[in-house]
């Protein structure tokens, strides 16, 4: 900045214009100034209002200066100050904090999101039934459960992809009002799309048990899969264990005083929800209510351009459970049904595939690892690569990616052997355990190939993760569909060639296309990662 | 909200007036010195229609004025915090046209006519003083583009990315306008992309049907008025409060930003600056201190016309107030770097050193700039005048913070034609102030003018008025007759009607480009 006592000088001396030599001396002092003023002035007019902010008025340029104004001073100070050389950029660094301690600490907070799952597995092991299950359920009632289940996953997916969208936009743009009114908007959307469905399967309910117990554990189920998304937006992803806990609970109590095990079931998976998304409503209410916010015109998405900003994601969620649950309906629907059901499910199956989930929720940890961190190596990466070298960020992205895939891909296929060896374990000790817990049959070969087929699929969701962040959300969605269709294709033929219980082979082929897509699209978008990264912080 | 009088002295208008004021950050979602110019303004001409198209920085902002029966309706476009044009900028595209749009926006043929401009329009940002009075039509054309075409889709495209990331790229080297500068890292480059769809979200707007369209700053928003001229032949007003760019200068040279993205922002003030002068049909500054950067930038004298501001003075008006227990200053004036309020904390120590008991107390808003106000807070502590120095927040009556003190002090770093320095003056109260802007044009004799950024001036200056009460009863009545004799707020509004008149008067020929004017 221009030196205070040059300034006073400047302002307060006598009118009395210096001598030539004098000129030239207070101008090389201005210079000096502007040539280490701590801000970059890129052109005559940046110097003239940096003069002026000053003190300096015309009548100082022509008094002290010999200019005739402070634009002319500022032209010939800009011109004479030079051309400040290129500076070198900082030598680049690795693009990743310690790995160990940062991987472990996320894998250790991704396990604890697992904990409702074992709190449920337990209760099972226990007791013989947890919040949507029972060893006491007809084969006919099993299916109708799995397949409410199904369809509320399938059918919620869309409004919880969306409810997480836009709370978290919300928050992240420091509106707590919208994110409480956009969460609430996503439910009661969801709501009445639930309604619908449930009208329509309604239509036939009152001539059919199956249908209506089908509608109860629907409703419940997408209600429960709402509350878990409204409870993360919230921030209190943590409540779900404690509150998945409280139900188990009061299921036992409720089961113990006499109510039927389904109508026991549904008491409990409502007031699990109704906890869930009345504290999470009463924490959003209480974010919203201090601050300007509250009293700003700001408003929510219209609905028709909520729809073209939330598409993406909402098909993503859908076809996420879609591709979960093919091999599911291939194997359904091979064999013979029995009591006017269109399909049955094989008990068998189903608890190995069962029991083979356990390695996604395993293994599916250890996406919190890149879930966190990519951003941060995205963005550090692209800050630190100049422009003229803008086609190497791809390959710099890359290498992270596939350090993130390496990690991941063993933590897999750590957690598919882990599984697979307690299984085998838990079958040799259950069935002779007083109980038999866990002596439903588990068919070995299934279960190994469906470990391995949720091993590979984490592993096409590191590079999805990676995609996500690079606004690829849409295209994700199309590679988990055409891996549904290969699923789908692989799983029919291999269930008319080998039974019914091939059908975990389109489980692990669906798998490996997704592999294959997802990296594929990868290097395709890293190609263009300069662009893609202007989509991503938008 | 802020206080307003009933005002029976509207001026009358001849004929119904429709007009576009257009704002940005100021009325009537943010209180201070432009904001009480524009709803001043509607109030007295209150014939005129106006329509506001106000220039927000997030969708939060909520009107700080009570509406008035003449403002017809309020635009707001806020710049950041939204995710689609629909939301504010183009609230009347909805549903199949929407998706029409959405879907029409993809490809490379579909983006021709936008791609072409804005690559033009990226040299220009580059290089902001080649930039010339036919560059109007690259607005034109962005403009006439995103009648038809989705906005938020046009900046998602891969083509418009690589237009913008290859003219940078041209830019560089030995030859090009960014030779010496930092290299533009990948970040900036992306950054920057997104800041030009936020920043150019007033070009989407539709344009508004009025007989004048009058642009209170030479920024984005102002282009509404280059395009709606071009396209529609409404005459084109613009005032300058504070002088655009001269202020962006200061602003953004604070700011902890690349080079790159400084020069972004720097560039886009550069050309929407020059295009406003280019264009409008008269530049209407509030000092003549303004008027010295329009010249420069290449307005001619003949169209630029001095409206200095004008204050009400029977609102603001000598008042029998208690004396005061202790030596008071007051300012009225948002804690903000451009109001230096750093240097005033520094002068009150000055001051103190021969007042002991002085106090200064500062009236304004403290949410500007949150991190400044904790600046403020702490060189108060460093040095000691937790007793002395008050950031007050806004006062519930601005007509009365002048009689809370015994003088007024403005430390600002660039201003305008400053309504605090106006309304103390008419409270009787004398100045003391930083000779920045018009400050010298409106306190002439009637105050004490010191250089900006001299605590130790400004100080000497404080403590000069409050030591010899003549001294201060002598410069108060001065400086309220100078006042009566030349800013009044009926002689203002009755010149911007006047000019409004003139300008309707002279509709035929405003579709004209300048040049063909001239010939």
């Amino acid at each position: 900045m221009i030196d205070d006592v040059l300034l006073r000088e400047a302002s307060t001396s006598t009118p009395v214009a210096p001598s030539p030599d004098g000129r030239l001396l207070l101008i090389d002092q201005l210079l000096d100034d502007v040539r280490h003023t701590p801000e970059k002035l890129p052109d005559a007019y940046a110097v003239t209002a940096m003069l002026e902010s000053s003190g300096f008025r015309d009548a100082d340029a022509a008094q002290f200066y010999g200019f005739p104004d402070l634009f002319a001073l500022g032209r010939a100070l800009h011109s004479s100050s030079g051309v400040q050389p290129l500076p070198q950029r900082a030598v680049e660094g690795p693009l990743s904090k310690p790995i160990v301690p940062t991987f472990l600490r996320s894998y250790v907070e991704g396990l604890s999101f697992v904990v409702p799952v074992v709190i449920q597995v337990a209760t099972f092991a226990a007791a013989g039934y947890s919040l949507w299950t029972w060893d006491g359920f007809t084969r006919s009632q099993a299916t109708v459960v799995t397949l409410a289940l199904a369809a509320s996953l399938l059918v919620t997916a869309p409004m919880v992809q969306a409810l997480l969208h836009r709370g978290r936009h919300y928050q992240y743009v420091g509106n707590r009002r919208l994110a409480r009114d956009a969460v609430r908007q996503a439910l009661l959307l969801g709501t009445g799309f639930v309604v619908v469905v449930a009208a329509l399967v309604g239509v036939g309910a009152t001539r059919s048990e199956g249908l209506r117990f089908f509608l109860g554990y629907f409703v419940l189920l997408s209600f429960l899969w709402a509350s878990i998304g409204a409870a993360e937006v919230a921030g209190l992803r943590w409540l779900v264990a404690p509150a998945t806990l409280a139900g188990v609970l009061i299921l036992i109590v409720l089961h113990a005083v006499g109510l039927t095990l389904p109508v026991a079931q549904w008491a409990a998976l409502a007031l699990t929800a109704g906890v869930l998304i009345a504290t999470s409503n009463y924490r959003l209410e209480k974010a919203a209510s201090p601050g300007l916010s509250e009293l700003g015109r700001a408003r929510l998405l219209p609905l028709d351009a909520l729809v073209l900003q939330v598409i993406a994601a909402c098909g993503y969620g859908a076809a996420y459970f879609a591709f979960l649950f093919v091999d599911h309906f291939v194997n359904w629907a091979t064999a013979a049904p029995a009591d006017h059901l269109l399909f049955e499910l094989s008990n068998e199956y189903e608890t190995s595939i069962a029991w083979a989930l356990a390695t996604m929720f395993v293994a599916g940890a250890a996406l919190e690892h890149p879930s966190r961190s990519f951003w941060w190596q995205l963005s550090h990466a692209a800050a630190r690569t100049p422009l003229a070298a803008y086609d190497t960020l791809g390959p710099k992205l890359w290498r992270v990616s596939l350090t993130h895939t390496r990690t991941v891909a063993g933590v897999s296929g750590l957690a598919a052997a882990f599984v697979v060896l307690t299984v085998v374990a838990l079958q040799t000790v259950g069935r002779s355990a007083p109980g038999a817990a866990f002596a439903q049959i588990v068919l070995l070969d299934v279960l190994v190939l469906a470990s391995v087929g949720y091993a590979l699929f984490v592993v096409a969701l590191t590079a999805a993760v990676v995609l996500h962040a690079l606004g690829r959300t849409g295209a994700v969605a199309l590679c988990l569909v055409l891996a549904s269709a290969a699923d789908l294709a692989v799983g029919l033929m291999a269930t008319h060639l080998w039974g019914r219980d091939s059908s975990v082979l389109g489980l692990l082929a669906g798998a490996i296309v997704f592999v294959v897509l997802t990296n594929l699209l990868l290097v395709r978008t890293l190609h263009r990662a300069d662009f893609f990264l202007t989509l991503a912080l938008a | 909200m802020v206080g307003v009088t009933k005002d029976s002295s509207a001026v009358p208008t001849t004929r119904s007036l429709r007009v576009a004021l257009l704002n940005e950050g100021t009325y009537p979602f943010s209180d201070g010195g432009v904001s009480t110019w524009c709803h001043a303004l509607c109030g007295r001409l209150r014939d005129v229609e106006f329509s506001i198209y106000a220039v927000t920085g997030t969708p939060d902002a909520c009107e700080m004025f009570p509406r008035l029966p003449n403002v017809h309706r309020v635009s707001q476009i806020p710049q950041w915090g939204t995710e689609h044009i629909v939301e504010y900028g183009q609230p009347e595209v909805r549903g199949l046209s929407l998706w029409r749009r959405h879907l029409g926006t993809r490809s490379a043929s579909q983006l021709r006519d936008f791609v072409e401009p804005f690559e033009r329009l990226t040299e220009l940002i580059l290089e902001p003083a080649l930039t010339r009075e036919e560059d109007a039509g690259v607005i034109v054309a962005l403009h006439r583009f995103f009648e038809a075409h989705d906005y938020t889709a046009a900046f998602r495209s891969p083509h418009t990315f690589r237009a913008f990331r290859d003219t940078v790229m041209r830019s560089r080297g030995t030859s090009g306008p960014l030779r010496g500068e930092d290299e533009p890292s990948v970040l900036d480059v992306a950054v920057a992309v997104r800041w030009l769809h936020n920043f150019l979200i007033p070009l989407a707007v539709p344009l508004p049907r009025v007989d004048v369209v009058h642009a209170t700053i030479a920024s984005a928003v102002a282009m509404i008025g280059l395009v709606a001229k071009r396209e529609l032949g409404t005459p084109f007003l613009l005032t300058e409060h504070g002088v655009y760019l001269r202020e962006r200068y200061l602003g953004i040279a604070q700011e902890a930003l690349p080079s790159f993205l400084k020069r972004i922002a720097l560039g886009l003030a550069g050309v929407t600056a020059r295009l406003s002068y280019f264009t409008a049909d008269v530049v209407a500054p509030v000092c003549a201190f303004n008027a010295r950067w329009e010249t420069q930038l290449g307005v001619p004298q003949e169209r630029i016309q001095v409206i200095h501001n004008g204050v009400d003075t029977k609102r603001f008006r000598p008042r029998p107030a208690p004396p005061h227990s202790r030596p008071t200053i007051v300012a009225a004036a948002r804690v903000y770097p451009l109001k230096d309020i750093l240097t005033m904390i520094r002068a009150t120590a000055v001051a103190r050193r021969y007042l002991p008991d002085i106090q200064v107390r500062v009236f304004g808003t403290l949410t500007a700039d949150p991190s400044y106000v904790q600046q403020c807070h702490a060189l108060i502590r460093e040095l000691d005048l937790g007793h002395a120095f008050e950031l007050a927040g806004p006062h519930v009556d601005p007509s009365a913070i002048y009689h809370e003190g015994d003088i007024s002090v403005l430390s600002s770093i660039s201003e305008g034609f400053p309504y605090t320095v106006l309304e103390s003056m008419a409270s009787g109260k004398p100045v003391v102030a930083t000779d920045v802007g018009g400050v010298g044009e409106a306190m002439g004799d009637c105050g004490i003018l010191v250089p900006a950024r001299d605590p130790e001036s400004l100080g000497l200056g404080m403590m000069s008025l409050l030591v010899s009460e003549g001294l201060r009863l002598e410069l108060g009545e001065a400086a309220r007759k100078r006042v009566l004799e030349h800013f009044g707020l009926g002689r203002t509004s009755g010149a911007y009607l006047q000019l409004y008149e003139r300008l309707c008067g002279r509709t035929a020929n405003h579709a004209m480009p300048l040049s063909e004017r001239a010939a």
